[in-house]
């Protein structure tokens, strides 16, 4: 029996083992920010962070930004990101410009990692971004899926979301002098899966109310009639009646 | 005799309440015009509050400038919400958001001018954040399970459903679909384009 019991316990810490081995790598780092800096969805205030790659997905990864203090827990999207030249050293990468005023992080780059972590930004602040960088900056719109927009996204609806890329470009006609700067939209490299319906059949769009209408102004054409006949048929008889007396 | 005098009478009675149900309906869709014509106007510290709570479910107005068609986007597409204004589908992105935005209206109310509507014709969304510019692609006649006209595309566009055929008296059997997408994920970023 004792054997029985050290055999299986054995075989699930084999079974344990390899699962961990063969899951994916979740990097971490501390990092420290002196200057005010964005992040999706927060803003790092001086100070020591830490900040590791909760689960990976095969088109996203989603990260954890924490403070040592124990403040600030925020959770994030990021896309790996081969065309990010990969800095020297492992840290953070920053948009060229600042959008807004404010220095935003445009990602990681974790040691020994392939690529850079560009971070996804919630679609108000990407079209800061995009308008203040020339490049595609990577979004997730929440609203827009039926999602909240606050920080409370779980990972689930992480795993769900739409990613897009919006870029500054030359909205309308190019060849006219209306194309005027606007702010592009398209989808980020779909993966295969199959979308969901919001519903299962399109609105019925017809109201009653002509049908109302109608049968108001028939009802109401009817009654006026009724009342002329009754009334032409009173006079009527008050003139045969007249006519019977003379 | 008498029962003329009777018929008269339901016919005065069944009238009036049908006139005075259309005309309290058409009262009601006025009030929701104007508050949704209030929608990104700059607001008195007042009367602020009062405004967030009677435009609670009104998120939004939808304006085709070709076709002079204004209407109040209601949150919700059911029968009460329609009887007020164009319907937004729980569940499709918001006004000028990443994704499809699904609008639903009466063919005999406010979407009637949409049977002259034609491509490239510009579609306004107008809501708390700014105006959303969209051009119209094309539009379609579908059965009512074609639920796919709502699925997220390549880019942010608008999807404007309405019974048809127009003419049809009572329930349509197919729906009339309008298919435009979306100038600038900034609102007002550009300015009309025809």
């Amino acid at each position: 029996m004792r054997l029985k019991a050290f055999i299986l316990c054995a075989s699930l810490c084999l079974f344990n083992a390899a699962l961990w081995a063969a899951g994916p790598a979740n990097p971490a780092a501390d990092f420290t920010i002196s200057n005010p800096s964005h992040i999706p969805g927060a803003t790092l205030e001086p100070g020591s962070y830490t900040i590791h790659v909760v689960n990976r997905l095969s088109d996203r990864v989603i990260l954890k930004v924490d403070s040592t203090k124990g403040d600030l827990h925020s959770t994030f999207i990021g896309i790996p990101n081969s065309e990010i030249q990969k800095p020297a050293s492992s840290g953070p990468v920053k948009w060229a410009n600042p959008a807004d005023g404010s220095q935003y992080l445009k990602g990681w780059y974790f040691p020994g990692g392939a690529s850079v972590v560009e971070f996804v930004y919630p679609k108000a602040e990407a079209v800061a971004i995009a308008t203040a960088n020339p490049a595609k900056v990577p979004a997730v719109d929440p609203a827009s899926e039926g999602k909240v927009t606050d920080n409370t996204l779980s990972q689930d609806d992480m795993q769900l979301l739409t990613l897009w890329l919006l870029s500054l470009q030359q909205v309308g006609p190019s060849d006219s002098a209306e194309a005027k700067p606007g702010i592009k939209a398209e989808r980020y490299t779909q993966v295969a899966s199959v979308q969901k319906p919001v519903i299962k059949a399109l609105p019925h769009t017809a109201s009653m109310i002509p049908v109302v209408w109608l049968v108001g102004f028939c009802s109401l054409i009817a009654a006026a009639m009724l009342r002329w006949i009754a009334s032409q048929r009173r006079f009527s008889a008050l003139n045969r009646r007249a006519l019977m007396r003379e | 005799m008498r029962i003329l005098a009777y018929a008269e009478r339901l016919l005065w009675t069944c009238g009036l309440l049908c006139v005075g149900y259309c005309l309290v309906l058409g009262v009601q869709a006025r009030g929701t015009q104007r508050l949704a014509e209030r929608i990104g106007e700059p607001l008195r510290e007042e009367n602020v509050a009062s405004v967030e709570r009677a435009t609670e479910d009104v998120i939004g107005r939808i304006e085709i400038p070709a076709l002079a068609l204004s209407a109040p986007i209601t949150a919700d597409y059911d029968g009460n919400s329609l009887r007020r204004g164009v319907g937004h589908i729980p569940g499709t992105a918001v006004p000028g958001g990443l994704g499809t935005v699904g609008l639903a209206g009466h063919r005999d109310s406010f979407f009637r001018p949409l049977r002259r509507i034609t491509a490239k014709m510009e579609v306004l969304l107008i809501d708390k954040t700014g105006i959303y510019h969209y051009v119209v692609d094309s539009t379609e006649i579908v059965s009512p399970d074609k639920v796919e006209v709502l699925n997220i595309a390549a880019r942010p566009e608008l999807t404007l459903i309405t019974c048809f055929p127009f003419d049809y008296v009572g329930a349509a059997p197919e729906r009339f679909i309008v298919h435009a997408h979306l100038l600038s994920a900034s609102p007002d970023g550009v300015s009309a384009i025809h």
